[in-house]
């Protein structure tokens, strides 16, 4: 409960009475601060008059005039802000040219790697294959002499003949040339 | 706030609704504050390109109008300083302070001095009454018209000039004392 003297006072007290008179006048204060207000306006009329003093004074502000922005502000302001954003992407400008150009050599670097990396990796490939992986000239060279004498094999059509003859020792001196498939 | 989320989207049309929304209450504002239409109109100007500079840094969690009227309490703070210091090297020192009675203040202390409110013509205490207000302190009148004419709460108070709700009361309430005073002769029949 509010002290009936508090107002006159230049103590904590009275400004908390003032205070609240005006945060109760603009319906700042909780239900139960209300209550306490109006409890102490309902016991003091010096209070009372008090808070009907602050809520004149306060109906005296709406003898201000009211004054508003002219017929072409708006059409002046936006005019204004798109000169601004026009001069702003200006400005801007050489750092996007800057960055897309650093963003296309940065593409182009990249690409260029790849293409090495591509023909670096094709080259292995071929040197690998070409070692290990036997092709059709490699098992030509080797099956040479089985051709040079594939006539000759063909004519004999038979194994166990040549073995036979290989037995026997009768062409000893031509054995060295001639060999069983 | 569905104009300013376009706007942020890059919707010009959106932007230009939003100036025609607040125009005329941010020039209202500016011009209390700044006691010049042409000067408030330039400083409204200033607020909207900034808002339009900032617009993608828009947090649709504020509300608008508290960072749009806290634009306009920073760039009237500023102008006020500004003039404040070309007076300074203007005017010089006379009796009643350093920088000498303001027009307003003594308009206010002859007219109170004069006149009962009952024979003063509406127009003469339009003319007490801001003087009254241009009396307060920057923050208090912008505390006051904010709260006057905006209506906004004293959370919304808070967040426009960065103090907390207890400061706002504080504030709100010894601006109104200090109006009751200078405002004393009017008010009483």
């Amino acid at each position: 409960m509010h002290e009936v003297n508090a107002m006159s006072d230049s103590n904590g007290g009275g400004n908390k009475l003032q205070s609240d008179l005006v945060a109760y006048l603009d319906g700042e204060l909780s239900d139960r601060a209300c209550m306490e207000i109006e409890q102490t306006l309902a016991e003091n009329p010096r209070i009372r008059c008090e808070m009907e003093l602050l809520e004149r004074t306060w109906e005296l502000l709406d003898t201000l005039p009211v004054s508003k922005a002219s017929e072409s502000f708006s059409q002046r302001t936006l005019s204004v802000i798109s000169q601004s954003s026009m001069a702003a992407v200006k400005d801007q400008t050489p750092a996007v040219t800057t960055s897309r150009s650093w963003s296309i050599d940065r593409d182009t670097w990249l690409a260029a790697g790849l293409s090495m990396a591509l023909t670096l990796t094709a080259i292995l490939c071929f040197a690998v294959t070409n070692r290990w992986m036997p092709t059709e000239t490699d098992r030509l060279v080797r099956d040479l002499p089985l051709l040079i004498k594939l006539e000759m094999y063909e004519e004999v059509s038979s194994p166990e003949y040549l073995n036979t003859l290989k037995q026997s020792r009768l062409f000893d001196d031509q054995s060295s040339s001639v060999e069983s498939p | 706030m569905q104009l300013m989320l376009r706007a942020r989207e890059g919707d010009d049309a959106a932007f230009a609704l939003l100036v025609e929304a607040y125009q005329d209450r941010l020039v209202g504002i500016l011009n209390h504050l700044v006691g010049d239409r042409e000067a408030a109109e330039d400083l409204a100007q200033d607020v909207f390109l900034r808002i339009h500079r900032a617009r993608d840094r828009y947090d649709p969690t504020a509300k608008l109008s508290t960072w749009l009227f806290r634009i306009a309490n920073n760039l009237a703070s500023n102008a006020r300083r500004n003039r404040g210091r070309r007076r300074e090297r203007q005017l010089p020192v006379q009796e009643s302070g350093p920088m000498g009675a303001r027009p307003a203040e003594k308009l206010l202390a002859e007219k109170s001095a004069l006149m009962p409110s009952r024979l003063m013509a509406r127009h003469e205490i339009r003319d007490v009454v801001r003087a009254a207000l241009e009396s307060l302190g920057e923050r208090q009148q912008m505390g006051v018209l904010l709260h006057k004419f905006e209506g906004m709460s004293y959370a919304d108070i808070g967040a426009t000039m960065d103090l907390s709700p207890s400061a706002v009361k504080s504030l709100l309430s010894r601006a109104r004392e200090k109006l009751k005073e200078q405002l004393a002769n009017y008010v009483q029949e």
